[in-house]
This record gives C-alpha cells, structure tokens and sequence, in this order.
C-alpha cells in the first residue's frame, strides 16, 4: 500500500477543515453546523473519487475484498476525525467551561463569583440554548410553550440517557449511583 | 479486509475492558482511565500484528500499521469527546427531554427556569475548572493557571478563524 494511500483519510480531513473555516468566514456566518455539513460532505466527495482511483490503477493486484475494507477503513478514520472536530468547534462555541476559560482570560486580574455569575449564569445559558434550539428547529414556540419538533435530538438525548445508565448506572451526574442510592 | 477487521476487533475489545472495568468501579478520573485502556489495547495489538500480523492479517508493511492506529486513534479520540457528553449533564439535552417528557402539552419557560439555575449548571462547572488545573481560587478570585491559559488562547484564536463574534456558551 502506497504511503500517500494510507494517509489519505487524514489528508482528506485537513482539506475539510480548510474548507470549513473558509465556508465560516465567507458564506454560513450564522451557521456552524451549516458549515461542518458542507465541508464535511465535500471531503467524503474527494475520499471515495481518489479511493475510486487508486484502486481503478491497482486493477488486479488488489482483490475486491481487500479495496472494501481499505475503503471502508478510510471512511471510519474520517468521520471519526471529522467528528471529533466539529465537537471541538461546537466545544468552542457551546461549552459552559470554555466560555468561563474565556471569562477569566479576559480578566486578568481575576474574578470573584459574583462577578462570574453577573456576566454568566443560568439564565444567560438557559437563553442562549434556547436560541439554538429554536433557530435550529429542534423545539418550537407555540401560545408560550415549548413543543417538540425535530426527532434528531431526542434520539441523540435518549441515546446519551441509556449510555449514562448503562455506564455510570445514573440518569444524571446529580443523581446517586444507583448503588449508594439503595444503601 | 482483515486490517478492517482487526482494528474493529480491537476497538471492540477496548471498549469491553472498559465497559468491565466502569462496572467493578467507576474511576476517579475517567477521561484519562479511558485513554489509557485504548491505548493499552492499541499497544497490544500492533504488537500482536508485527508478531503475527504477516501471517494472520497479511500485513505488509508500514501503511497498514498506519492506517490501524489512524482508524483506532481517531474512532478512540471520538468516543472520548463523546463520553464527555456522558460525564456531566448537557442543558441542551436535559431541556429537550425536558419537553420530550412533557407530551402533547408542551412545557412553559417557567419549568425550565425552575430546574436550571446556577447551582446546577454553573457552579459544577466551576468546580471543574478547579479540580482540572484551569483555575485556581486565590482570595476569593477565580484566575486562570497556565494550563487554562493555553486552553482559553487555543479557543479564542479558532473562534477569531471561524470569525465569531458571539460569546458562546
């Protein structure tokens, strides 16, 4: 296997991220999740045409089989790699720890509670995910209640639920083990 | 085919030492636990595959070795950044169930007020902070350490490349 063969996934990876801050400053502003689709969609693009290439010129050296599985190895590398970034944009853009780092990086002095809480707190949290919930159209507004709508999240939050209880044997990382809770 | 399948059955034999070891005992620090059981495994079995490799897996030469710890690395990397999501509670998600459990009737911006407050998604967080060796409390002032320096200027100069403006949060 030829070395620029086996780092493709990888290469392929470092031209979506391109892509994508390119998208973010010129075309999707308001919309990150916009922007990670779109690169993303653009690099399996040009990962399964130089797949489709390189084992077009292997022709009979390389069995079927064999091309399926580099393909498919490829694949899971990229969507891995392509996952952890957008988790690491999204860490950025909607992590409750990354936006206090940045509270206190732009206090050098230091902050106290109060002020921490003054600039963020609950309710500053609760608007702004509401804000994406809604602009995303996971939940909508109707007569002053929340409804609903998209079916991604809940699978995504059931999902994170049964691996919680599963893992960690607890619903929520406010509630006892369910070991402590029976003693 | 069969480099395919070795790093699935390596992944799928990390993820059975660690789902063991979760279950005799959770850890204190499960991040770190996590890597060290995927890498203790990787490390196995690329040391399995010089052994053997050639004759089992028809391992030829450094590209396939590559291309095992690039898949394992990234898949490893990925469920780790998603067991973070396990770890601690995401108000994202916590408000959606919120309104899942809430039926046909839907739920009132008074009941997410309810349960949401400082205490349950600031203060944690904070302590966070603290215990991971991004901040200190010095005289009742929170400041960042070195490390949560480095941490803070990593995000603000991608937030300046992806040209948001927004705080965040």
């Amino acid at each position: 296997m030829a070395f620029m063969q086996a780092v493709l996934p990888v290469w392929v990876f470092a031209e979506m991220v391109i892509i994508q801050i390119l998208l973010s400053r010129l075309v999707f502003k308001q919309s990150l999740l916009k922007t990670v689709i779109v690169s993303f969609c653009a690099g399996l693009c040009v990962l399964v045409f130089q797949e489709y290439l390189y084992f077009h010129s292997a022709g009979a050296s390389l069995a079927l089989i064999d091309a399926a599985g580099y393909g498919l190895l490829h694949l899971m590398t990229y969507a891995a790699l392509a996952y952890c970034y957008m988790h690491f944009i999204n860490l950025g853009e909607t992590a409750r720890r990354i936006r206090l780092v940045r509270e206190l990086h732009e206090s050098p002095g230091g902050l106290s509670l109060e002020q921490i809480l003054k600039c963020y707190n609950a309710g500053v949290i609760l608007e702004n995910r509401l804000g994406r919930l809604l602009n995303n159209r996971q939940i909508v507004l109707k007569g002053g209640r929340y409804y609903l709508q998209g079916r991604f999240m809940i699978f995504a939050a059931r999902s994170v639920l049964a691996l919680k209880e599963f893992l960690l044997g607890r619903g929520s990382e406010f509630d006892l083990p369910k070991d402590q809770d029976r003693s | 085919m069969a480099v395919f399948v070795y790093t699935l059955v390596l992944l799928l034999a990390a993820f059975c030492v660690h789902v063991c070891v979760w279950k005799i005992r959770l850890p204190r620090n499960h991040s770190k636990t996590l890597m060290f059981i995927f890498l203790s495994v990787l490390a196995i079995g690329i040391l399995g595959a010089f052994v053997w490799g050639k004759i089992w897996i028809g391992m030829e030469g450094f590209g396939e070795y590559f291309q095992i710890i690039a898949a394992y690395v990234a898949v490893m990397l990925a469920y780790i950044v998603t067991y973070s999501g396990i770890e601690v509670d995401s108000p994202s998600l916590v408000m959606v169930l919120d309104v899942d459990r809430a039926g046909p009737e839907g739920l009132t911006q008074e009941c997410f007020i309810r349960d949401m407050n400082n205490e349950r998604l600031v203060l944690p967080r904070i302590n966070d902070l603290l215990k991971g060796g991004l901040a200190e409390l010095d005289n009742g002032l929170y400041r960042l350490t070195p490390k949560g320096k480095a941490v803070a200027r990593l995000f603000c100069f991608y937030r300046w490349l992806l040209g948001k403006k927004h705080k965040g949060g």
